[in-house]
């Protein structure tokens, strides 16, 4: 993907992210996003944990990675409808993890980057 | 057991069978100049090949266009997904009208082209591809249906055929936008919209007729076909239960999704769940054109073979019978005042389904009203675009999603917040 598409598609995945935690409810969150040489990551750092969101996500977002498709329908992201709907997240996004530290919950998104 | 559906002899054994076929229904030689016909035919909608090649020609054509299909998946690597299954059914349904293997190939050879220019992987435009050839009558048309001399209309062909390969990466893309997903034929939109400029160009500059061709089609092959369509979608309900006897336990994951896409149902619910659902879908659509009295003609089986493929992509019975049966109210009273029925109404039953995702976004009743809407807007559309998009019911489906989602999205505003509270 081009350089340009790539960084499109990083602010969308932002707001696919900062859309979908609102749709749960949240009224208060932290995004951070690191890239590095073949790596970016999402954090989204929560206040408190909800576990029908959760296994949402991982249910979504914890399957394989597909590009022949993410190159077509990248640009739905960020347009969610609903709060049970991350299709095309799940599509552009290797792995999450997530951990429960200090009255956070912290869930981490993996995306790694072709040269 | 769940192997069963995940080896390469299912592959082989059914394209074997889809090469034995048209020879248990026709003649060698009956077989070939019936697919010279379909060959040197324009093809422009709506061209049932069953009337303008025969049976067994017309399921030759099917084996062809999965052959070459099969093997651009295998020699790129691919596995089968919901949206790649979609694209091979609705291939193998658009070869009973307009799609064959002369005007789908400089449609490949173009993308592959866009793939090069865009410095993108070829693999990344498999879905617009699997579905590109639903312009392909455009490449018919220039050689067989202009009436130019071969030397300008063969070089004009290729030419527009790779331009248009070329261009439907570029704007499938941003067409997505236009209905937010809630068109499952995207690419049918974005065809729609090139052939809007073919056709005026063609009818503006060079004054042709696009309209002046036999558009009749047979139902002689009803019963056969009815067959074929029953017996294909028991045998996938029936595989999809004897690879994993607990695959209904999964059915909810596909029933609850709106559908919008991409849906993937092969990946949410795995490829026994998602193929007992096409073998459903299919079923649905042979019981519509039973209770309808819709005799199965090339168009009406390419509906239920589309219909069908995008039970992995999008499409279940709870998303699709109220946009169905909104066309049906449309099919009732047309046949109750006219005494009959178009072919493009008759297809509409079925195609309505790229809507379906409004259903399963808002409800049976908008639902209802999509389709009802839907079938009204299809016999706008086809002469817009003037015949060249296969997937009119897709080009006008675009307009449906994008009238009907933002206003009951607006209406709904407050159950959003319901659920975000």
């Amino acid at each position: 993907m081009k350089s340009k598409q790539e960084l499109k598609l990083v602010s969308q995945i932002i707001q696919e992210l900062s859309l979908f935690v609102m749709y749960h409810g949240y009224k208060t969150y932290q995004l951070h996003f690191n890239r590095q040489d073949l790596q970016e990551t999402f954090i989204l750092i929560l206040p408190d944990k909800k576990d029908d969101m959760l296994s949402f996500m991982e249910q979504k977002i914890n399957q394989k990675r597909e590009h022949e498709i993410e190159a077509y329908y990248w640009e739905l992201l960020g347009d969610l409808d609903s709060s049970f709907e991350l299709n095309i997240l799940g599509l552009v996004i290797d792995h999450m993890s997530y951990s429960w530290k200090d009255n956070q919950l912290i869930i981490t998104l993996y995306r790694t980057i072709k040269e | 057991m769940k192997r069963l559906l995940h080896t390469k002899p299912i592959t082989i054994i059914t394209l074997v069978i889809l090469f034995i076929l048209p020879f248990l229904f026709e003649s060698w030689d009956k077989i070939v100049d019936g697919m010279i016909a379909i060959l040197t035919h324009p093809s422009l909608l709506i061209s049932d090949y069953l009337r303008i090649g025969g049976l067994g020609a017309s399921l030759l054509n099917v084996a062809l266009l999965m052959l070459i299909n099969v093997l651009l998946l295998h020699a790129l690597k691919l596995k089968l997904t919901g949206p790649i299954f979609a694209g091979l059914l609705t291939i193998a349904g658009f070869a009973f009208f307009g799609k064959n293997p002369l005007n789908t190939l400089p449609i490949y050879v173009g993308i592959f082209l866009s793939a090069k220019f865009q410095k993108v992987d070829f693999r990344s435009l498999i879905i617009v591809l699997l579905f590109s050839t639903g312009i392909s009558p455009i490449v018919s048309y220039l050689i067989f249906g202009t009436g130019w001399h071969l030397m300008y209309a063969i070089p004009a062909a290729l030419v527009i055929g790779l331009l248009t390969g070329f261009l439907l990466p570029i704007m499938s893309v941003h067409m997505l936008r236009f209905h937010k997903g809630y068109n499952l034929y995207n690419v049918g939109f974005t065809m729609g919209i090139l052939s809007l400029l073919y056709s005026a160009i063609l009818r503006g500059v060079f004054k042709l007729n696009l309209f002046s061709f036999d558009s009749s089609t047979t139902e002689a092959y009803n019963i056969p076909l009815l067959i074929i369509s029953i017996v294909l979608s028991v045998l996938l309900i029936i595989g999809g239960f004897i690879a994993d006897p607990q695959a209904l336990k999964k059915y909810p994951i596909i029933l609850k999704s709106s559908g919008r896409l991409a849906s993937d149902f092969m990946r949410d619910a795995g490829k026994e769940m998602a193929l007992i659902n096409v073998g459903i879908m299919g079923l649905i659509s042979v019981l519509f054109c039973l209770v309808l009295g819709i005799g199965i003609n090339g168009p009406v089986m390419s509906g239920i073979l589309t219909v069908m493929g995008f039970g992995a992509f999008g499409k279940h019975p709870k998303n699709s019978l109220p946009v169905m049966l909104g066309a049906t109210i449309w099919f009732i009273i047309t046949k109750e005042t006219t005494g009959s029925v178009s072919t493009g109404l008759a297809i509409g039953v079925l195609f309505v389904t790229a809507v379906a995702p409004v259903a399963g976004r808002h409800g049976f009743f908008v639902g209802l009203l999509a389709g009802f809407i839907h079938v009204l807007f299809t016999p706008l559309t086809y002469p817009f675009q003037g015949g060249f998009d296969l997937y009119n019911n897709g080009f006008a489906a675009g307009f449906v999603a994008a009238i009907i989602v933002p206003i009951f999205d607006v209406l709904r505003k407050d159950k959003i917040q319901e659920e975000a509270s």
